[in-house]
């Protein structure tokens, strides 16, 4: 009864709300998309405890729903269960409990006393852990403590649970998240977040759900090309690094749901927690997520995940730049430092167009303990040995993720310079350059620039150390032995040119200047627009003779966004439309002025 | 009439058993982190965690959860027979009063990798924990926590010991040396090795002033006035990257040691010198070393990754005990058993 109560109210909502915007084609498009995904998941052969639930409440096909429900049951039973199993489970659980058979019900009460789901021990692991324990402890509040894996009472794991989300909440919204802008796992705090919403009763944590959730696709909304998470990341894999508009990575789906900026719709089970909630996307964020047409340059501060040992700060600051217009995006973060372990992408161009690839970049492929002793409690040298293991890429010399502390960056608007100072003796002393295969133009000048185009995208990389080509199925591997290294890049929209070649008569007249790169470490670039960047590894960078103060960073600071770093309240604006999330006191936390 | 038919055959009896109480084998517990299956972080195929042998590692028995990331365990006997078993896990502290037929999570969210307990050694109720964020301590069993980092200059922690004479009195290891407390964790002083990360921790169990740190570069140090003065005690080492270590009952002059890549390590005049003795063993990284309480010439190596390995010469050569893959992280025995057997 309570939950046909939810339901009921739920739905009221979400019909009232659909019903207020109905003449928004923003918001029914996004409501269409919401549909087709559940259409698809009435059809696809992936099998989980969301798209069971899915087919339950959308009615298609519900009864291979609940016997999919039940079957996921049973295979769970004695088999390893983890944070991700738990919230899908529970997200699934509260999504079709009024139409699942009691003995489901009741297999997933024992569950709850048999199961040991794995809490995890990252950021993402832990939101999810602890969706799936809160709507679990809210579901079964009757549950003894002696019938839960746990071993506390409903009221106690609903706490802990409630205590963790309290945590979080500041961390984020004050000195932002650790595990940040990753084009994986972001996914994964939106389809938990999203559950935890629609699922919650407790009106407050609603609100401040609903609040976060509309921070993290703000967060997102302004860094996206087409779907794409461009620049900087806190983690990601190799391959999707590469493949960057590959549909390989889960928020290139949720840019489809979302802004619907992808040619074609992309189906994941991921976003079921979304499209089965009320949620409606405030049509700001459709307009931030979408608006391209100015360039814009946007910085964030993020921090780096709890350092253990090997660092005297618990979360150092991560200062994120972000140059976006309709064709690319230059992205990167400060580098200097392990700021994430193993999977770190420092920077990179992400274009759009006829590219499958869509990106280009270099990397330091650093290995050593302080990837995994930084930030994990196992032994250093022997868990260094275990992610070889599990994650071949690691100690491969041509990986494409590092968190390499002998790499910088220093980006002004379109243009970035990177220097590596790689120590004698390090595993690996060379760095790479990925340029796709599918580039329209890779072409060495006299001038010691490589000129490249994708579509409408003009790239102008110069390496400051001689370097040779590794032809490779995907592209065109640039790699430079030299210890003390590093590249200029410039990058353009081409509509700002005759054509290329009016580019390249450009850039020829704005080489870099490193004559004494080799003993000083120091090059200097003056851009096209006359901007002059002066930048050593071990010095500071200069813009126009200005030393570059991250302070003036901000939380985040832009065009779209506007926080203060501790602030708890963001500022989005677009035209003359402004919301605020503001966590920083008892009022209203969503706010449109 | 009665009374001296009772005496009589309490009399006839007695010497039976005692000699069953004696030759009872005593129990002891292993903690595997994962197995060498590994595939996912915290997910281990087969089972991983607590495990007990009741016959010297004949075989080996799963106790409570399957899955997860688990570091070690404490035991103690309670007064009414049950076993009390504190795990330290990713999740936090496991805790069993029961012997291990259920477990609760001790701990929150707050409280996560915990990488050692200790059970007060008269008072149950008092348990601490390291963890990668430092010292916490409960005095109600485990249902309340509050850290306890005051004075610690690093705040990971990877091993703590009570003393045996003074339970107000404890050590820890950390990432910059070795700290003590002398008021049961209210506030900790470095007493040396600063600067070094310390891997293990031990305490000599008939003499409390002898302490020894096995660090994650620098080999081992000894030190003999509990912890006022430490001494690199490496001859013959050739690994300096110690996991574990343990001192052998009755031998008071040797001494084992499990290092990373380097298998087993014995010292037969108190660390002056040491040998590698892996014969058996594969070539492996040592995370656990026990030796027998009853039996000086049987001993266990947990390995990573190649499970528990036995010796029954002293360590001149070892055979395959149990828990197969598996990375064993640590060994506990049953502490009223052990102190009984004491010589």
């Amino acid at each position: 009864m309570r939950h046909l109560m939810l339901l009921g109210c739920a739905f009221l909502i979400g019909w009232g709300a659909a019903c207020s915007k109905a003449t928004s084609p923003i918001t029914s498009a996004y409501q269409e998309r919401c549909e087709l995904i559940m259409n698809w998941a009435d059809t696809t052969s992936q099998r989980n405890f969301l798209i069971a639930a899915s087919r339950i409440v959308h009615g298609e096909n519900r009864e291979n729903g609940l016997q999919m429900f039940q079957d996921l049951l049973d295979e769970a039973a004695g088999t390893p269960l983890s944070m991700f199993h738990f919230y899908r489970l529970m997200i699934g659980y509260c999504t079709a409990e009024e139409w699942l058979p009691i003995e489901t019900r009741n297999s997933v009460r024992e569950l709850l006393g048999n199961a040991n789901f794995y809490r995890g021990d990252t950021e993402n692991h832990l939101t999810l852990y602890y969706t799936g324990l809160y709507l679990a402890a809210q579901a079964f509040a009757d549950l003894p403590a002696d019938k839960w894996f746990t071993g506390k009472s409903a009221a106690e794991n609903r706490r802990e649970a409630e205590g963790w989300f309290e945590d979080w909440l500041r961390l984020t919204t004050t000195i932002g998240q650790g595990e940040f802008d990753s084009p994986t796992y972001h996914a994964v705090f939106l389809s938990g977040l999203f559950g935890l919403y629609q699922f919650t009763e407790d009106p407050v944590l609603k609100e401040k759900i609903h609040g976060i959730l509309l921070w993290l696709i703000a967060d997102y909304g302004v860094e996206h090309l087409q779907g794409v998470y461009t620049g900087a990341h806190s983690r990601e894999y190799p391959d999707r690094l590469i493949l960057k508009r590959h549909p390989a990575s889960e928020m290139n789906y949720w840019g489809w749901l979302f802004f619907a900026q992808t040619d074609e719709p992309m189906f994941n089970s991921i976003f079921l927690p979304a499209a089965l909630s009320d949620f409606i996307l405030p049509e700001i964020l459709y307009r931030i997520g979408t608006d391209r047409e100015k360039p814009y340059v946007h910085y964030e501060t993020k921090r780096v995940r709890h350092v253990l040992r090997l660092g005297n700060e618990r979360n150092p600051r991560v200062y994120k730049t972000t140059y976006m217009c309709k064709d690319f995006a230059l992205g990167s973060m400060m580098g200097g430092a392990v700021l994430q372990p193993i999977q770190q992408h420092t920077w990179d161009v992400s274009f759009v167009g006829s590219s499958r690839y869509g990106t280009l970049f270099t990397v330091h492929p650093f290995v050593g303990q302080e990837d995994m002793g930084m930030f994990f409690p196992e032994e250093m040298k022997f868990s260094t040995d275990q992610v070889i293991n599990a994650h071949t890429y690691y100690a491969d010399e041509g990986k494409w993720a590092s968190s390499s502390p002998y790499e910088k960056t220093f980006q002004h608007r379109n243009a970035i310079i990177v220097l590596y100072e790689i120590p004698t003796g390090a595993l690996y002393p060379h760095v790479d350059g990925f340029f796709p295969r599918d580039l329209q133009a890779r072409e060495e000048d006299d001038s010691g620039w490589i000129f490249c185009r994708s579509d409408q995208t003009f790239i102008a990389f110069y390496p400051l150390q001689p370097y040779r080509w590794l032809e490779e199925e995907h592209g065109f591997r640039l790699r430079s032995d030299a210890l003390r290294n590093g590249c200029v890049v410039q990058v353009e929209q081409a509509q700002n040119f005759a054509d290329l070649n009016e580019f390249k008569a450009v850039m020829r007249r704005t080489t870099p200047v490193h004559d004494t790169f080799n003993e000083t470490g120091l090059v200097s670039y003056t851009t096209p627009a006359g901007d002059v960047m002066t930048f050593s590894f071990a010095g500071d960078r200069l813009l126009n003779g200005e030393v570059v103060d991250f302070a003036d960073y901000g939380f985040f600071h832009g065009p779209f966004l506007q926080a203060e770093l501790g602030s708890q309240k963001l500022e989005i604006r677009h035209g003359g439309e402004k919301m605020i999330l503001d966590f920083s006191g008892a009022g209203k936390i969503v706010r449109m002025d | 009439m009665h009374i001296r038919n009772f005496l009589i055959a309490l009399l006839c009896l007695w010497p039976g058993l005692i000699g069953q109480i004696w030759a009872a084998p005593p129990v002891l517990y292993a903690v595997t982190r994962a197995t060498r299956d590994y595939r996912h972080p915290g997910i281990s195929h087969p089972a991983a965690g607590l495990f007990v042998t009741h016959d010297k590692g004949e075989t080996w028995d799963h106790l409570g959860w399957p899955y997860g990331k688990f570091f070690s365990v404490s035991a103690r006997r309670l007064t009414d027979g049950e076993i009390l078993l504190c795990q330290a896990c990713g999740n936090g502290v496991l805790i069993s009063d029961n012997s291990g037929a259920s477990w609760r999570i001790a701990t929150g969210w707050e409280i996560t990798e915990c990488l050692k307990t200790a059970i007060h050694p008269t008072d149950p109720r008092i348990i601490y924990t390291a963890t990668a964020y430092g010292i916490y301590k409960s005095t109600d069993g485990g249902q309340t926590w509050s850290q306890r980092n005051r004075g610690l200059i690093s705040t990971f922690t990877s091993a703590l010991l009570i003393d045996p004479d003074n339970a107000q009195l404890l050590f820890c290891a950390t990432e910059a040396g070795v700290h003590r407390s002398q008021n049961a964790g209210e506030s900790w002083k470095p007493i040396g090795l600063l600067g070094k990360g310390i891997r293990t921790l031990h305490q000599h169990p008939q003499n409390s002033a002898i302490l020894v740190a096995g660090t994650e570069n620098d080999g081992l140090f000894m030190s003999t006035d509990r912890g006022k003065s430490w001494q690199a005690v490496n001859r013959g080492l050739h690994h300096p990257t110690i996991y574990a270590f343990c001192f052998v009952p009755g031998e008071p002059q040797t001494l084992f040691c499990g290092t990373y890549r380097g298998g087993v390590y014995r010292s037969r005049d108190l660390g002056q010198t040491w040998k590698a003795v892996n014969k058996g063993l594969p070539s492996c990284s040592v995370h656990a070393m026990t030796a027998d309480p009853q039996d000086p010439q049987t001993l266990y190596a947990g390995t990573l990754g190649f499970g528990v390995w036995r010796s029954r010469d002293g360590g001149d050569s070892w055979e395959f005990s149990g828990l197969q893959n598996s990375e064993v992280w640590d060994f506990h025995w049953l502490a009223d058993q052990s102190f009984t057997a004491q010589p």
